[in-house]
């Protein structure tokens, strides 16, 4: 095997790609447009709709309001709700979502209520899962719940009892994790979910290109009869197939780090509020155990498409291991899930979670050291696979 | 145009399609197998790690466990906590998730609640946000300082002489009435729309590219023009078996869905009683009305597009994009409280997207419904025309 020759396979492949120009846009158009485009520019929508939505005034519905008028004269006050007069078929207009909410006060109750008897108890009607109704819902007990207070204080006051006595001890939640864990949580776990993606799909259609549309182009046979031996063939198919993976996913993750610089709302929101930077040696450690992973989609999507006679074929092979790798994929970013010894050897999965960890800003060197060992391996054995196939004449003139 | 001559092309195609055993397999029976499957992975997987989680023995530290004896007795009987001896080193461990939290007590805490009614005292728990084990011992050391709260204010009313009931003058309490079909037909409103319109789409792909592009890559492009029937009837039974996959894979992926949810309905009652997955014929009748000619107009204009083409890959490479097209609009059903009104009842696959979101909660806007079919009707209409033009033109059928 020499390198010269493997450099040849790999200029004259390149040449042969970038050639065609819908290759080239392919690789461009998703990264740097369709992609921020589509993860902020929908984020956007999304918060400004819901934003709004939030605003929206609610109608509100009081059943026997003659039992409390303190209670309802509040609740005409409150911001958001709009009273209407009572009727009987309130349950209908919820469900048609004309009225949002209805509250139902009992008998008696502002007489029980000053009273201090057995507390009655009102009922607020509402449809669960509508975005608007359990708003209106949050309006109502908000205002209850201050009327509440109020009584209470009043009812101690008179009894010359300080309403501090309901108050003894609260438990406070503090966090002390720092903004590059919390932070890191949520990105550390939908980044190495993408990153594994793009590698994967990146290396589908010049793999598909370089073998089974070489076939189809009937060129294959023409490579074959040149001074260039097979090992040298594959490594120069192979290389390029690896550099288009590893360049488009680099492209991704950069488009990616330039949006979020812009979108600062969406990061925002992306990182829970605190303000995350990915360490320049999280990014280089990510890199290097997803280097061997690229290897392992490249080596292997070029054996699969090798066994396609056509293009259109190829295409449907391949997309079996796309779904074999996306399987692993989403188990990775499942809650709950932590890498482990185990896990450390099972491939996609393990490169996912130890993306995770590293962005998240923990480094464990012993596992990181694992998985890198374990997908290098696994890298290893699917371009040697790659070779072997390629010695097959069975396999590169099936027909 | 002859009907029968439409009906030879349509048969003739058919069987070319139904032919290709990958095919069938790969647009067919794989989202038929894979959709169930993966839905029930995930949620299985997810219940799993969630539960392991929780079982987990969580190693907590209490500092200051000297000022609240019975606070600590009380968290150090909980079943899967292990209280860990008290050092500096907390925020450093919980940060390296070796400890899930601390409890900070404040001095003389259980002696001042007993003879005091001072500010209100809090205790602080030190927690990882965002981390999901921190976050479930967090979750029971509430509880347990909360269960202990309600017991001192018991025993502080007791002592004033005031009755529970004076704490407590009134109670309020939520209750759903909306029927069982609206409040699933909500959350499914929510995807069911979206997946809806991407499998009419993916589905007439596949054969828009075959029926066109892949007539002309494999020369037969030619054999069929100088047949009898004429450019109108070829489009048309050409057109008509785009239409039947397409809503034939989403049917079914639709079907497939349906059983899944259903026969894992049993396991999600257990979660919540109320959720009770319900889909009447009636809304399901309306929104496949409705959709329907959207396929019509996917199916058109993925033809008209891939005709283009001189081969399957280019082909795809010019579909590509239109994917990305529908998507957003077909987003629009993620989007909360977006009302549809007479402007966006115009925009093309949005109003399908948002009236099925509509119809899946039980809502029969009639009017706007009216008025949706016939909008897209006539965007249908209008991509159907350009099918068929681009079928008359020579440098599209034979471009080199």
């Amino acid at each position: 095997m020499r390198l010269q020759r493997i450099g040849v396979v790999y200029r004259k492949e390149l040449l042969d790609l970038t050639r065609d120009r819908r290759t080239l846009v392919g690789i461009f158009l998703w990264p740097l447009v369709l992609f921020p485009l589509m993860t902020v520019g929908f984020g956007q929508i999304e918060k400004k709709v819901s934003q709004r939505a939030a605003k929206r005034e609610a109608s509100i519905m009081v059943l026997g309001a003659e039992h409390a008028p303190e209670l309802v004269a509040r609740l005409q006050k409150t911001e958001g709700l709009t009273p209407v007069p009572a009727s009987e078929d309130y349950v209908r207009q919820i469900n048609d979502k004309k009225l949002q909410a209805a509250v139902e006060i009992p008998m008696g109750f502002q007489d029980t209520i000053l009273s201090g008897q057995a507390p009655p108890k009102v009922s607020i009607y509402f449809y669960n899962t509508e975005g608007r109704s359990e708003r209106a819902v949050d309006r109502i007990e908000k205002t209850f719940e201050n009327y509440r207070a109020e009584v209470i204080e009043s009812r101690l006051g008179a009894r010359g009892v300080t309403p501090k006595l309901l108050e003894p001890v609260v438990a406070k939640p503090e966090n002390v994790a720092t903004a590059e864990k919390v932070g890191g949580i949520k990105l550390g776990t939908l980044l190495p979910y993408f990153i594994i993606l793009l590698c994967l799909m990146s290396a589908l259609q010049p793999a598909i290109d370089l073998t089974a549309g070489e076939k189809e182009r009937g060129t294959m046979e023409t490579i074959l009869a040149s001074s260039v031996g097979r090992g040298e063939l594959v490594m120069g198919k192979f290389l390029l197939v690896l550099s288009f993976s590893l360049f488009n996913t680099m492209l991704s993750i950069c488009s990616f780090a330039v949006t979020m610089r812009f979108a600062k709302d969406y990061a925002a929101e992306m990182t829970r509020g605190f303000a995350y930077t990915i360490q320049p040696k999280a990014m280089l450690l990510v890199f290097l155990t997803v280097f061997p992973l690229a290897v392992l989609f490249s080596a292997t999507l070029l054996t699969v498409a090798l066994f396609a006679k056509s293009f259109k074929e190829g295409q449907s092979y391949t997309g079996y291991v796309m779904l074999a790798a996306i399987f692993p994929a989403i188990i990775s970013i499942l809650p709950g899930i932590e890498l482990s010894a185990g896990l450390a050897l099972v491939p996609i999965i393990n490169v996912s979670l130890v993306a995770r960890e590293l962005f998240t800003g923990s480094y464990p060197w012993g596992l990181i050291g694992l998985v890198f060992a374990a997908t290098t391996v696994y890298a290893a054995l699917s371009l040697w696979l790659a070779i072997k196939m390629f010695q097959r004449e069975s396999v590169l003139f099936r027909s | 145009m002859r009907t029968r001559n439409v009906a030879i092309v349509f048969r003739k195609e058919l069987t070319d399609t139904l032919r290709d055993r990958r095919t069938l397999i790969s647009s067919l029976l794989l989202p038929l197998l894979l959709f169930p499957l993966l839905l029930a992975g995930v949620l299985g997987l997810t219940i799993l790690f969630v539960q392991r989680a929780e079982r987990q023995t969580a190693p907590v530290m209490l500092l200051g466990a000297e000022h609240a004896p019975e606070l600590a007795r009380r968290i150090r009987a909980l079943e899967n906590v292990k209280v860990l001896p008290a050092s500096n080193q907390y925020v450093q461990w919980i940060n390296d998730k070796k400890l899930q939290a601390a409890v900070e007590f404040p001095p003389k805490l259980e002696i001042n609640l007993r003879q005091t009614l001072e500010q209100p005292q809090s205790v602080k728990v030190y927690w990882y946000e965002g981390e999901l084990r921190s976050r479930f011992v967090l979750r029971r050391i509430q509880k347990i300082v909360r269960e202990y709260r309600e017991e001192i204010v018991k025993a502080r009313l007791a002592a004033h002489n005031l009755s529970a009931a004076d704490a407590r003058p009134f109670e309020f309490e939520q209750k759903n009435v909306a029927e069982a079909e609206k409040v699933t037909g909500n959350i499914l409103g929510f995807i069911l729309p979206y997946f809806i319109i991407v499998l009419c789409l993916t589905g007439a792909m596949y054969p828009a590219m075959d029926l066109t592009a892949g007539e002309k890559e494999r020369g037969t492009m030619e054999t069929i023009l100088a047949s009898p029937a004429g450019r109108g009837e070829i489009v048309l039974g050409k057109f008509l078996v785009v239409l039947l996959t397409s809503l034939a894979t989403t049917a079914l992926s639709i079907l497939s869905f349906a059983v899944t949810v259903i026969a894992g309905g049993s396991a999600l009652a257990d979660i919540s009683k109320e959720f009770v997955i319900q889909v009447s014929a009636r809304s399901a009748a309306t929104v496949f009305v409705v959709v329907l000619p959207l396929a019509v107009a996917f199916s058109a204009a993925l033809m008209a597009v891939a005709l283009i083409a001189r081969n399957y890959r280019e082909a795809q490479g010019y579909l590509a994009p239109l994917m990305f097209v529908v998507i957003l609009p077909a987003m629009g059903s993620f989007l909360p409280g977006i009302e549809l009104n007479a402007k966006l009842a115009m925009v093309p696959i949005l109003n399908v997207s948002l009236l099925a979101k509509e119809i899946f909660a039980g809502q029969y806007p009639w009017k706007m419904i009216g008025m949706i079919f016939g909008w897209t009707c006539l965007y249908a209409a209008v991509a159907l025309w350009f099918a068929a033009r681009q079928f008359q033109r020579e440098e599209v059928l034979f471009r080199t």
